[in-house]
């Protein structure tokens, strides 16, 4: 996939591209590429062998421009309907991972008619009674040091290599460290608050999207609760949940196969 | 003669941890559990902090200040605004601080603006005024964005001195807090309004935004190296900027002292409470050990630009003041200033001759400091620290910053 940017409505937005065919507007997370992560996931770059893949930079994070005025999830979606009007996209597969779950399932409930299929990695987004949604934010404090409650929060074995190397203790190069700060910061903006991740109304609006819902999380997310996914896959009405053994809200970084060969399986579908 | 003005600071710790909480807890912030609260150990807590700054007063300190803290042990004024309405009634002469109020906590700032406008009736006119974003526990205490943080104190600021000055009512458009009727009763006594003190931490758009409006930049830090010198510095370049001169008393610093008859007493009275308020009040906040909360990613309110300066900033290495192993590197890092009358005299002296900031914002009482010698420190300093400083510091100040004169017969015309 190539990285590039262009100026939506006097803004700086930077995005991937690559591939042909059906529109795929990706929305990442912060566990993801433009978030802790410089370059195309493997999930990504398989994406783009079946579908024209877009995936931008949400404004602060990675090369995007910051918006001083991005303070809620609504003002996320309308910048969202910026680009995908400036990148006329009529009809398109949405696919979010994370936030970028949270943040599809918003534009879905709104403008149901645009898209195509929808795929929610780990979504976040709801307000589910008895079942927090964890605090990252408080994870990735440093505890004696290192970032292991970040780590635990967003993967299956937080001590695994893939943990380590994308929730480094330490970042070495500036660039890393600011893209963390760019990725949190961002987070802060749409997802403090409430505590944390959520829009009070979501749930009730989810109904608007007819078509086609996968929801695909790790069976054992420490961030978002698996009952989460099991939700978003209730309240849409043809909606289904792919729960992937093994692993955690991070599911797309720890098996980047599987969830590959079950989003193109339902998008080809 | 333009002597250094000092002002003695007071947090209002928890005094009364168990000896193992160090080992037991991650942090003396948010998530430390009340369970931890002695309330008959607590009984007269406040009265004995309320009456060693009034006593401050008494031994002819330029003020008092207070800050904001919630949900933890190293600060317990939730609100400031209480105790410096308590510190009216009880002090005659010094300035109060509120260093400072946080407003992007509030719902609305003109609870701010008449809450200071009161203070100010009450004290005859002895407030300064302090406004502040909050730090990384503040967020979490009360699920505050730290990313709007700037944005809405800024507005803030604003919308309170314009309350204090403007004839109302007016009506305020502003994004943030948007208001139909802005008629606040009382106005404060001062005139045009209370000084304006706001902290930072050597961001440029801090110091931009309080060399402008003409205020006082507070170097919110307790690490005193080569560091003031180059933010008071960086701060005066920025009020050129802005067609203003720097005098010292356009700055002010916290510094921690203790002061006891000779050096050898002073560190064995001081060692323990100072090292009760380095492991357990400043777990959480300024040391490695444990759950730091206050430069991790998602609290800062910095922008981007200043984080990125941050990153490219040399460190020597990560240790915080709270990471000190010894009482030598505790004196070498000069956060904490111990000793007898002269050696505090000789290093404060050495501080204001660098520097050359005006306002010394000076912490005496340290976590579980008995109230005998957060009394007694003080004293020493009032007595037989201060009047040299003050001598010194004038002579110096009228020397190095002619202007001073200058805006002293501007006042008076």
């Amino acid at each position: 996939m190539e990285i590039s940017d262009k100026e939506i409505r006097g803004s700086k937005v930077q995005y991937y591209e690559g591939g042909s065919g059906t529109p795929l507007l990706y929305l990442h997370g912060i566990a993801d590429t433009h978030g802790l992560i410089e370059t195309a996931t493997e999930v990504l770059e398989t994406l783009s062998q079946s579908c024209r893949v877009i995936a931008p930079a949400y404004p602060g994070c990675a090369g995007s421009v910051e918006d001083q005025t991005l303070e809620s999830i609504e003002d996320l979606v309308f910048r969202t309907l910026e680009l995908i009007d400036d990148f006329e996209l009529e009809k398109f597969h949405l696919v979010g991972n994370c936030i970028g779950g949270w943040l599809a399932a918003e534009i879905a409930s709104r403008h149901p008619e645009k898209i195509e299929k929808l795929a929610l990695i780990s979504p976040s987004g709801l307000q589910v009674t008895g079942s927090l949604t964890g605090d990252l934010f408080m994870a990735i404090q440093p505890l004696d040091g290192t970032v292991i409650d970040a780590r635990e929060m967003l993967f299956a074995d937080g001590a695994s290599n893939i943990a380590k190397s994308v929730v480094a203790d330490q970042t070495t190069e500036i660039k890393e460290g600011l893209m963390r700060y760019q990725a949190f910061r961002f987070a802060a903006r749409i997802g403090f608050k409430p505590p944390y991740f959520y829009h009070p109304k979501l749930r009730e609006r989810l109904y608007r999207y007819k078509g086609p819902a996968m929801i695909i999380t790790g069976a054992k997310n420490s961030f978002v609760p698996i009952d989460h996914a099991q939700v978003f896959a209730d309240e849409f009405p043809s909606g289904e949940l792919r729960l992937i053994e093994g692993c955690g809200h991070a599911v797309h970084l720890e098996d980047p196969k599987v969830v590959s060969s079950e989003l193109v399986k339902f998008l080809s579908e | 003669m333009h002597p250094v003005r000092l002002f003695c600071w007071h947090f209002m710790a928890y005094p009364h941890l168990p000896d193992d909480f160090d080992d037991n807890h991650t942090s003396g912030w948010v998530t430390v559990p009340n369970t931890l609260w002695d309330r008959e150990k607590s009984r007269g807590l406040y009265q004995t902090y309320i009456d060693q700054l009034v006593y401050g007063d008494e031994l002819g300190f330029d003020g008092l200040v207070l800050n904001e803290h919630h949900q933890n042990i190293y600060g317990l004024m939730a609100s400031p605004t209480l105790i410096a309405s308590a510190l009216a009634q009880k002090t005659k002469n010094a300035k109060i601080v509120v260093l400072a109020d946080l407003p992007p906590l509030y719902l609305n700032p003109l609870r701010v603006a008449e809450e200071f406008a009161m203070l100010d009736n009450m004290s005859n006119g002895r407030l300064i005024a302090g406004f502040a974003v909050g730090g990384g526990p503040e967020s979490f205490n009360y699920n505050v964005p730290s990313p709007h943080g700037r944005r809405r104190l800024w507005e803030a600021i604003d919308l309170v001195v314009r309350s204090w000055t403007d004839d109302g009512p007016f009506h305020h458009e502003g994004p943030c807090y948007p208001l139909r009727y802005v008629n606040l009763w009382p106005k404060p006594l001062q005139t045009p309004h209370p000084q304006v003190w706001v902290p930072g931490s050597r961001s440029i758009e801090s110091m931009e935004e309080v060399a402008k409006r003409g205020y006082c930049y507070f170097l919110s830090s307790r690490s005193h190296g080569d560091g003031t010198k180059a933010a008071a510095l960086e701060f005066a370049q920025v009020m050129e900027k802005h067609n203003k001169t720097y005098t010292p008393f356009n700055m002010g610093v916290l510094l921690s002292v203790y002061v006891s008859e000779s050096d050898e007493q002073a560190k064995a009275e001081a060692e323990k409470p100072v090292w009760y308020f380095l492991r357990n009040c400043l777990k959480g906040h300024l040391r490695q050990k444990g759950k730091s909360m206050t430069f991790g990613p998602g609290v800062p309110s910095q922008s981007l630009r200043s984080w990125e300066a941050f990153l490219n900033a040399p460190r020597s290495s990560g240790k915080m003041l709270g990471d000190a192993d010894s009482w030598d590197e505790l004196e070498a890092r000069n956060s904490i200033i111990v000793g007898s009358p002269e050696t505090v005299r000789d290093k404060l002296w050495g501080f204001i001759e660098q520097a050359q900031v005006g306002n010394l914002l000076i912490q005496f009482h340290f976590g579980n400091m008995e109230d005998h010698l957060a009394r007694k420190s003080m004293r020493l300093f009032a007595e037989q620290v201060a009047p040299a400083l003050r001598r010194d510091s004038g002579v110096l100040f009228d020397k190095e910053f002619p202007v001073l004169r200058d805006l002293e017969v501007e006042a008076a015309v």
